[in-house]
């Protein structure tokens, strides 16, 4: 068992910034726990709470990418048991990572009844009800964090536009099948608790022959001689040269979610708020990809980073063209509020400008800093989504918050800029970590 | 106006608190194929690539074809030739496009020249990149530094992943290249012997300082193995000047000593009485003793 131990401690502390991430959602799961039932529960405690809780989760975000790439290697085949190890590392992390969420949705259920009505209640009654209901609460959440973990998988361990469908579509699978059953008021956690065995069993399968199936892939006949150049080296080189094929990527899943009746139609200004903020997020990749570039092509650092934002933006201006179009088309197809329209269009444009330069701004991989900005980013972007979707949210708020998003890609981008104009390429290697760079 | 290819003076680099290089000077000339050696985490690839102007120096200067590395103007480029340690392939495209793509960048690009070396090496310019080997795919990242006819071509571990007979080629290429006096070449590598048959010039790094550089028979003739055989027991402490390690077997004293030289040798037998036999060493051997 230490192995498995071991394995699943890697996972929360495999880098500096989730290790302070899954310590800080540790001491929110102790903390919560002692508090809240004495608490009167308020937004900020919950809000507290719910972020404690997410952090455990996000702590343990790169555990897909690992699993992935250990599943896939050939050391799996040769360490005993290393399989149905690697296969226990990961439930019993997606376990762990359940529990704070429903462990404080109940006790504050458990806090808000009123003493009158507690006092009732034999202890034991009280017990075995919080039990039942962090029970169905458990089951909800472990399923959603491991459809959120196959999601994050598809975007880290395929860093290409099938990556992207696949892990929208699991993320649009993540929020539909909860709120279908929050709207039909029909929990059926028996079903749930069967889908989180399927779902587990269909990897312990995947594990098991994973291998074997990579072999049998490489007896396929290879396609030869087919040519992937478009003519233009520059966004061949930089990953920009398909932005239609990113574009099918983002149709594909909303297609699917058209197709199968969604019934939140308030929720669509949010997820084409996400679709256009991940989409921006491609030029992440940017910093890695120029260093062969700049060796090769007559520009300087300064040119370069002008010659990478005008490629990106040629990119993103038929992603942004797409998620615009939908934009239009859903408002008119779910009847949304006439308001969609006007605080849409400049959302999605700053979600995709703020993410861009948020991803430009990487030239030293993905630090601490960094995905912290992101996380709050991408938090402030949906918040505004679902206030400018909703008839009763303030629209003067939501402009201000557009200001504010304005101001932010301009600091943004002034800050890439400056980075991109002494650029380190030793340091944003994503395939080398700095103590491996250190090697020499 | 200087001719050197390469110049660092007093070369620094330093990562946070770790200095990974300390007080480098050097040149690299026209015709010289230098070998770096060192252990990992030396310092080789951070070399390599501050000679490529990827990272800003923390002290002194690199200066390529006399214009500063970190600031490489158009026309110094087309004159560098880069295989790095761990290829910048892209997967999807197939050998012969990436080979397109690069060769776009460049105003004269040789393709004879690649046409050749892929039939030799035999590279299958159909195969898509991401089906290809470890092997097949430096011998790809190699025909793209080459293609363009670099003055100067700086190699990260080039032949890590190649078998013998690749190998083999790979060093007649170089040869080649080398051959016309013109061109310079500076590459890494943990292959001992290649570095042997094929450099002129060897650097050894030595936690982040450069501990030797010259040609390789300075080198041989300057770190050697002497032997101090005497008929009766030796003396206790016998002192010998630059000594990197001493053994000891009853009469017989074995020291590998570096600045070896006939004023060393003269200096060791008035110190100790005895005429010094004098080994030379291989460079593996070398590399060895001086990292014991």
């Amino acid at each position: 068992m230490s192995a498995v131990a071991r394995l699943v401690l890697a996972y929360f502390t495999r880098t500096h910034g989730l290790r302070w991430l899954s310590l800080g959602g540790l001491i929110a799961l102790v903390v919560g726990s002692a508090v809240l039932p004495y608490t009167v529960i308020s937004d900020l405690t919950g809000v507290v709470a719910f972020l404690g809780g997410l952090a455990l989760v996000v702590g343990a975000g790169l555990m897909p990418l690992m699993v992935g790439r250990m599943a896939t290697s050939h050391v799996i085949c040769v360490l005993p048991y290393g399989r149905l190890k690697l296969f226990l590392s990961a439930l019993i992390t997606v376990m762990l990572v359940s529990v704070p969420l429903p462990l404080f949705g109940v006790l504050a259920q458990i806090a808000q009844v009123p003493p009158s009505i507690a006092a009732q209640y034999t202890t034991w009654q009280v017990v075995k009800t919080g039990l039942y209901l962090f029970e169905a609460f458990y089951v909800t959440t472990f399923l959603a964090i491991t459809w959120l973990y196959i999601a994050l998988w598809f975007a880290t361990s395929e860093r290409n536009a099938r990556g992207l469908a696949k892990a929208l579509l699991v993320i649009i699978a993540v929020i539909y099948a909860p709120t279908q059953r929050i709207i039909d008021l029909d929990p059926k956690f028996h079903i749930t608790t069967w889908e989180a065995i399927l779902m587990w069993g269909a990897f312990g399968t995947w594990l098991a022959y994973v291998p074997g199936l990579r072999g049998r892939k490489r007896l396929l006949p290879e396609r030869s001689g087919a040519s992937n150049i478009s003519g233009q080296e520059f966004d061949v080189l930089l990953g920009t040269a398909r932005p239609w094929l990113v574009a099918l990527g983002i149709l594909f899943p909303i297609t699917v979610q058209v197709l199968v009746g969604y019934k939140l139609p308030n929720t669509w200004l949010m997820y084409l708020t996400l679709f256009s903020a991940v989409s921006g997020a491609l030029a992440s990749r940017a910093a890695e990809r120029s260093r062969a570039i700049w060796l090769r092509a007559r520009w300087s650092r300064e040119e370069l980073f002008a010659r990478v934002e005008t490629a990106f933006w040629k990119h993103n201006i038929i992603l942004l063209a797409v998620v615009l179009t939908t934009l239009v088309v859903v408002t008119r197809l779910y009847d949304l509020p006439a308001r969609v329209i006007p605080l849409g269009v400049p959302l999605l444009l700053l979600g995709m400008t703020v993410s861009t330069y948020l991803g430009l701004m990487m030239t030293r991989g993905l630090r601490w800093s960094e995905a912290t900005l992101a996380i709050v980013i991408m938090l402030s972007l949906m918040g505004t989504a679902v206030l400018a979707n909703s008839e009763r949210g303030d629209v003067r708020m939501v402009v201000g918050l557009l200001i504010v998003f304005a101001m932010g890609a301009s600091v943004l981008r002034f800050t890439a800029r400056a980075r991109w104009h002494r650029i380190d390429w030793m340091l944003c290697r994503a395939d080398r970590s700095e103590s491996a760079r250190l090697q020499g | 106006m200087n001719s050197a290819h390469v110049v660092a003076r007093s070369l620094g680099k330093s990562f946070s608190e770790k200095r990974v290089l300390d007080n480098l000077s050097f040149s690299v000339e026209p015709g010289d194929v230098v070998g770096v050696l060192g252990k990992n985490g030396a310092g080789k690839t951070t070399l390599l690539e501050m000679m490529l102007g990827f990272s800003p120096a923390t002290a002194g200067q690199v200066t390529l074809f006399g214009h500063d590395s970190y600031r490489m103007p158009a026309d110094v480029k087309t004159r560098v030739g880069f295989v790095p340690q761990q290829d910048e392939l892209l997967n999807a495209l197939t050998a012969g496009d990436q080979l397109r793509l690069i060769a776009s960048f460049y105003p004269r690009w040789d393709a004879a020249l690649v046409e050749r070396l892929c039939t030799a090496w035999g590279v299958n310019l159909g195969a898509r990149i991401r089906t290809m080997s470890v092997g097949e795919r430096q011998k790809l990242s190699i025909l793209l530094a080459l293609g363009h006819k670099p003055q100067l071509l700086i190699l990260d571990e080039p032949v890590a992943s190649l078998d013998p007979i690749a190998r083999r080629q790979f060093l007649e290429q170089i040869v080649e290249v080398a051959a016309d006096g013109e061109r310079s070449v500076v590459f890494s590598s943990h292959i001992v012997s290649d570095i042997e048959r094929l450099a002129n010039r060897i650097w050894i790094l030595k936690e982040g300082r450069l501990y030797w550089q010259g040609d390789l028979d300075s080198l041989k003739e300057s770190i050697v193995r002497v032997h101090l055989r005497g008929a009766t027991p030796l003396p206790e402490r016998i002192e010998i000047p630059n000594a990197v390690s001493v053994r000891r077997d009853g009469n017989h004293v074995v020291a590998v000593v570096r600045d070896w030289d006939d004023g060393a040798a003269r200096d060791l037998e008035r110190r100790t009485g005895m005429t010094p036999e004098v080994e030379t060493l291989a460079l593996e051997e070398i590399f060895l003793e001086l990292h014991r």
